[in-house]
C-alpha cells in the first residue's frame, strides 16, 4: 500500500520535525555504538589483565552492565521513530487505509503513554539515587548519571511515539 | 484472578494488535496490572528494568548479535559454504546437506536463526539457483537449517531464558549441543531420502572433486574452528563467562573477518551500529516483559496456574502438550523471541514446580521457538529467505518447503521429552 501526505503544509512541518528528530536521535544512537565498542574493549581489556597480568579489575562487570543500560536508552529513540521494534503487524496490515490510519494514531498514543507513565515512575527513583549519591557495590561507580539516562530517553522515545501516531495519521491510503 | 486474565489477554490483544511495539504493549498491560490489581505497585517496575538490563549475563546479547553481524559482513560464510560445497557432492541432496552443515558450522559462532538464515542464505541461494536446485526445496532447507543458530550454542534465546530464569548460561549452552546436532541430522536424514527417491530436485553434479581436494578444503576452515573452539571452549571449561567469551569472539572474529575473510572497517563500524539498534529492539521487549512478569509474580499468578493444574490431576506431560499447542498457536503471531519472553514468566514456574528440569526446559522452549521462526505469517526466518530469493519464492511457498523441517522440530521436542538425557549429558558430565 502506497502512501501520500492529505495535507501539505502539515505534511511539510511534520517532516521537517522528523528529519530534525531524526538527526537528534542519530548522534544519540552513535554514543550508543560508542557505548557498544566500549563494552568489547573493556572485556578484552579485562580478561587480558585477569589472565596476563594477574590484576583484575573490580569493576568491569558493574561498568559493562552501566554501559550496556546506557547503550539501550540512547539507541532506543531512533528504534522507535523509525519503526524497527518487534511488532505484531497481522491485524493492522489486513484493516482497510482509513481504519489503518486511525489505528495508527491510537499506537502512537499508546506508545506515548507508556513513555509518559514510565517516566514519571522514573523521577522518583532518579531523585532517591542523586540525593544519597548512590554508587555500585564493587567499583563504587556513581550511579545517578547513568540512571538519568531513562527518564531522557523515555521522553524522547516518548516524542517518537507520537511522531509515527502523528505521521500515520497524515497518511491516507491510496 | 479472572479480571488479572481480562486485562492481560484483552491489554495485549488491544496494544500489540495495534501495531504497537511489543515491549511497550507489554510494559503498559505490566503498568496497569500493577496500578489496578495489584494496589498501585507500579514502582516496582523502574527497579526492575534497571537490574535487568544491568546483568552482566544479559550484556553477552549485544555482544552475539554484533558477532553475527560481523560474521554476516565479512565474507567469512561464502569462504565457509565454497569449503564446504564438495563435501557431499556423492550424497543424493548435495548442496543442500551443505546448506545445514553450514548453518550448524555457522550457529556455533552466531547466536540467532535470523542472522544465520540470512548469512549462509545470501551465499547458497544464488548458487544453487544457477546450478539448477529446486528453489523451494533449497528455501526450505535454508529455513530449516537456520533454526540451528538458535539451538547451537551461543544461543541468544538460551542466553535470555537463562538470565531471566537465573538458570546458569554455560549449562544451558551444553545442553543445547546436542540437539542442535541431532536436528542437524535429522535435517540431513530427510533430505536424503527426498532427493534420493525425487532425483529431480537437484542437479547430477558430474565434476567430481577429489577427496584429497575435500580435506585440503575442510583443515583450511582452522581459523573458523578455533573461534568456535575459542567461544565455546572458555564457556565449558570455566575459563571465561559467557559475556567474557562474547566479548572475546567478537574480538577473534574481527580478526578472523579481517585476515580470513574482507571485514573493513567501514563494515565493522556497520555492524556494530546496525547490532546495538537490533539489541535496542530485542531489549525493549525484554523491558516490556520484565514489568509484566512483575505484576504475574506479585499477583502469584504462577503459583495459582500450579495449584489449579494440581487439584485438576492433570499429569506433566499433558501440561507439556498443553503448553507446546499454545507455544505453536503464538508463534503464529509472535516472532520467537519476544514469544519467549513474554511466556517465561509463568510457564517456567509452571513446568518446574510440576518437576521438570529448567535446563531441559529452556531446550524445550528453544526447540518450540525455533519452530515460530519457520511459522508463517510472522515466521523470520521465512520473511529474510523470501527477501534473499528476491520474492522469486512466495512466503506460502517458503512455508511449504519448510513445513517438513517443521515437523521433524516438533518431532524433536517429542525425542527430548522422551530421552531428556540428550539435553543433559552433557552438563551433567561437563560442569
Amino acid at each position: 500500500m502506497n502512501d501520500q501526505p492529505i495535507d501539505d503544509w502539515h505534511s511539510t512541518a511534520l517532516k521537517r520535525c522528523e528529519k530534525w528528530l531524526t538527526s537528534l536521535f542519530v548522534a544519540l544512537a552513535v554514543l550508543a555504538a560508542i557505548a557498544g565498542a566500549m563494552i568489547v574493549g573493556l572485556i578484552g581489556i579485562s580478561v587480558a589483565m585477569r589472565y596476563l597480568a594477574y590484576a583484575p579489575f573490580r569493576f568491569t562487570e558493574e561498568l559493562v552492565g552501566l554501559l550496556m543500560t546506557g547503550a539501550f536508552f540512547l539507541a532506543l529513540p531512533l528504534v522507535t521513530l523509525r519503526g524497527e521494534h518487534v511488532r505484531v503487524l497481522i491485524l493492522v496490515s489486513n484493516l482497510p487505509g482509513h481504519v489503518t490510519r486511525r489505528v495508527g494514531v491510537f499506537a502512537g498514543l499508546l506508545g506515548l503513554a507508556f513513555c509518559l507513565w514510565f517516566f514519571a515512575l522514573c523521577l522518583p527513583w532518579l531523585e532517591f539515587a542523586f540525593d544519597r549519591t548512590i554508587k555500585t557495590e564493587v567499583g563504587r561507580l556513581l550511579m545517578y548519571p547513568w540512571m538519568a539516562v531513562l527518564p531522557l530517553s523515555m521522553l524522547l522515545t516518548g516524542v517518537a511515539f507520537l511522531m509515527r501516531g502523528l505521521l500515520a495519521g497524515n497518511r491516507k491510503a491510496r | 484472578m479472572s479480571l488479572f486474565w481480562v486485562v492481560l489477554v484483552g491489554g495485549l490483544a488491544v496494544f500489540a494488535g495495534s501495531g504497537l511495539a511489543l515491549g511497550a504493549a507489554l510494559g503498559l498491560t505490566g503498568l496497569l496490572i500493577l496500578q489496578f490489581l495489584a494496589g498501585g505497585a507500579t514502582f516496582v517496575a523502574v527497579d526492575a528494568v534497571w537490574n535487568v538490563l544491568n546483568s552482566f549475563t544479559l550484556s553477552a546479547i549485544p555482544l552475539f548479535i554484533l558477532l553475527g553481524e560481523i560474521m554476516l559482513r565479512s565474507g567469512v560464510s561464502q569462504k565457509i559454504y565454497t569449503a564446504l560445497s564438495p563435501v557431499f557432492q556423492r550424497v543424493p541432496g548435495g548442496l543442500l546437506h551443505t546448506n545445514i552443515a553450514v548453518c550448524t558450522l555457522f550457529g556455533a559462532v552466531s547466536g540467532s536463526s535470523l542472522s544465520t538464515a540470512a548469512a549462509v542464505g545470501s551465499v547458497a541461494y544464488p548458487e544453487m539457483t544457477k546450478l539448477g536446485y529446486d528453489r523451494k526445496m533449497v528455501v526450505g532447507s535454508l529455513a530449516g537449517g537456520g533454526t540451528l543458530g538458535l539451538l547451537i550454542p551461543p544461543s541468544l534465546s538460551l542466553l535470555i531464558y537463562g538470565a531471566l530464569t537465573e538458570t546458569s548460561i554455560g549449562r544451558l549452552f551444553l545442553a543445547g549441543l546436542l540437539p542442535g546436532l541431532l536436528f542437524a541430522a535429522m535435517f540431513m536424514g530427510y533430505i536424503y531420502f527426498r532427493c534420493r527417491y525425487r532425483p529431480g530436485l537437484v542437479r547430477d553434479d558430474s565434476s567430481k572433486v577429489g577427496r584429497g581436494a575435500i580435506l585440503l578444503n575442510i583443515l583450511s576452515l582452522w581459523p573458523f574452528v578455533l573461534l568456535i573452539l575459542t567461544i565455546m571452549g572458555s564457556i565449558a571449561f570455566g575459563i571465561a563467562t559467557p559475556t567474557e567469551a562474547a566479548g572475546i569472539g567478537v574480538i577473534a572474529t574481527i580478526f578472523v573477518g579481517k585476515f580470513w575473510g574482507v571485514l573493513t572497517l567501514k563494515q565493522l563500524v556497520e555492524s556494530l551500529y546496525a547490532a546495538i539498534l537490533l539489541y535496542a529492539s530485542i531489549a525493549f521487549v525484554v523491558i516490556g516483559a520484565t514489568i509484566l512478569a512483575q505484576a504475574v509474580s506479585l499477583l502469584g499468578v504462577p503459583q495459582a496456574i500450579l495449584e489449579t493444574v494440581r487439584a485438576a490431576n492433570l499429569e506433566p506431560v499433558t501440561v507439556l502438550a498443553a503448553v507446546v499447542i499454545i507455544y505453536l498457536v503464538l508463534g503464529c503471531f509472535f516472532d520467537g523471541l519476544s514469544l519467549m519472553i513474554m511466556t517465561l514468566p509463568i510457564v517456567v514456574p509452571l513446568m518446574v514446580g510440576l518437576g521438570y528440569d529448567a535446563i531441559w526446559l529452556g531446550v524445550i522452549i528453544t526447540v518450540m521457538i525455533e519452530i515460530g521462526q519457520v511459522t508463517p505469517p510472522v515466521g523470520l526466518n521465512l520473511s529474510v529467505l523470501v527477501s534473499v530469493t528476491k520474492e522469486k519464492v512466495s512466503l506460502g511457498e517458503a512455508a511449504m518447503a519448510a513445513m517438513p523441517y517443521w515437523l521433524i522440530l516438533l518431532s524433536g521436542v517429542a525425542i527430548l521429552t522422551v530421552v531428556p538425557q540428550i539435553a543433559l549429558l552433557l552438563p551433567s558430565k561437563l560442569m
